[in-house]
Formats: structure tokens, C-alpha cells, sequence
């Protein structure tokens, strides 16, 4: 967790607790006072939660808190095996940011999307804690074109296929997905057979 | 309720709130970050809540409101 939020949470717990034990009925008695308990009750608790929220809602759009549930670590591990799968050409070859792989993939990316992908990472988590996941895991819905086209789109790489031109309507539309293609999204089978590519060290 | 009482419990909600933030920050998981939020920010809303109250009170009594 942020070092800057540990830091300012433990300086004004300690001033609080002073102004609680010894202080509060003498800053009460002045204005001085009185703008001392206005900033340290009602602004700087607020904002230091504010900061640490936010903080926290970052961290948990990060590769490392998605996989810190037991029913994501073969998913985790499908980013490192050999072959040609999409999590792992995506995270193996840096098209993705690798600390934020998940998240990038799996994000709503429509208006308010952020707020209901962090819905369902909360109920992910009640179903962690107090449900049964299903196996395998499945998505809400079925995988959105939108979240490859948003950076496919306009592509030179993607454009140059003939297909992709051809069929750009119906998959904007969602009528066909990129995944009737390109079906192999994570490689369970790999994971189990334990082929997994090895980073030669330079 | 007095202004100092009511001062000393929107204290103790903040420091019982940022408490629980950082014992949750300290040991991050999904779980401590679900805690951090709905105990820990709650809390520290619920002091800052009674402290606004008391000073709209206190300014209504002096006639400033």
C-alpha cells in the first residue's frame, strides 16, 4: 500500500488522539482552535480516506491482487505458457500493460464502466469468501468485442487482415466475435501439461 | 449533547476509522481492501459527519445560521 498514505494516516491518528486526550475543550475555547478541529476532523480524515480509497481502488485493477484468489492462479499461469494463445502473445510480447493485464482485458470500457467492473470484482469476492466459484470460472456475459477493438480498431496490423475490414460492422455489432477465431483466449490446456515458456536471461 | 462530548466521539469515529485503514493497508488483500472501505471509510465519514453536525448546531444556537 502507498507509503505517502501509511505515513499521513499514522501523523494524524497521533494528532488526533493528543487533541481527544488533552486538547479538545482548549481548541474549543478559540477560533484558532475551533479552525484547528474544522481542518482536523472535518477535512484531512476525509481526504486521508480519500486518498487511501483511491489508492486501493488502483492497486485492485493490478495483475497481482486479480491472482491473489486461488480460482485465478491457472488463469495467471496461462499468461506464461508457450504458444500462441491470446493472454499469452499479449502479455508475453508487452501488448499489454503486464502489471495491469487483467484489468486491461477484462474492463468494461463503457461509460461508467470502471464503477460496474469494480461491482463485479466485488461480488467475485463474496463468491470467493462465501459462494462456490463455478468450474471453470465463467464470464457475466459473453466477451465483448469492444474490448479488443478498443485497441485494434484502427491498427495497422489489424486493418491489413482482409477479414477483419470485411466483417467490421457485424463484429462492432457484437453479431460475431473475435473469439470464434481466435478461440484459444487462456490455455488451460497448456497449464496442465505444464508447457510454459521459458524468458532466456540476457 | 455537548459540544466537547460530541467533538470527542467525531475524534474517537476518526481515529477508530483511520485505525482500521491502516491495520488493513498494512496487510493488503481483497478482503483487508472490502474492510478498509466499508469499516474503515465509513467510520472516518461517520466522524466528520458528527462534527459537521455539531458545528451547524452550535452555529444555529450562536444565531449565525
Amino acid at each position: 500500500m502507498n507509503t505517502v498514505f501509511v505515513i499521513t494516516a499514522v501523523a494524524l491518528c497521533i494528532g488526533l488522539a493528543v487533541v481527544l486526550l488533552a486538547g479538545a475543550e482548549r481548541l474549543l475555547a478559540s477560533t484558532v482552535g475551533k479552525l484547528v478541529l474544522l481542518a482536523g476532523i472535518g477535512v484531512l480524515p476525509l481526504a486521508v480516506s480519500v486518498g487511501g480509497l483511491t489508492a486501493g481502488v488502483v492497486n485492485s485493477s493490478q495483475t497481482s491482487f486479480c491472482l491473489s484468489c486461488h480460482e485465478m492462479t491457472p488463469y495467471g499461469q496461462s499468461l506464461f505458457v508457450d504458444g500462441e494463445s491470446l493472454v499469452a502473445v499479449h502479455f508475453q510480447d508487452r501488448l499489454v500493460d503486464r502489471d495491469y493485464a487483467c484489468y486491461v482485458c477484462h474492463k468494461d470500457y463503457a461509460m461508467f464502466g470502471d464503477v460496474r467492473t469494480k461491482l463485479h470484482g466485488l461480488n467475485h469476492l463474496l463468491v470467493h469468501y462465501f459462494g462456490e466459484a463455478s468450474d471453470p470460472i465463467e464470464l457475466y456475459a459473453p466477451y465483448p468485442n469492444a474490448n479488443c477493438l478498443h485497441c485494434h480498431d484502427d491498427s495497422r496490423g489489424y486493418l491489413e487482415v482482409e477479414v477483419h475490414v470485411r466483417f467490421a460492422a457485424e463484429m462492432v455489432r457484437d453479431d460475431r466475435s473475435c473469439l470464434d477465431c481466435h478461440s484459444s483466449s487462456h490455455d488451460l490446456d497448456a497449464v496442465h501439461a505444464g508447457r510454459f515458456w521459458q524468458a532466456v536471461a540476457r | 449533547m455537548s459540544t466537547l462530548r460530541a467533538v470527542r466521539i467525531a475524534l474517537m469515529l476518526c481515529i477508530a476509522g483511520l485505525t482500521v485503514q491502516l491495520l488493513t493497508s498494512l496487510v493488503w488483500s481483497p478482503i483487508s481492501f472490502i474492510i478498509f472501505a466499508a469499516i474503515g471509510v465509513t467510520l472516518v465519514l461517520a466522524g466528520t459527519l458528527v462534527f459537521v453536525w455539531t458545528v451547524l448546531r452550535e452555529l444555529r444556537h450562536t444565531g449565525a445560521l
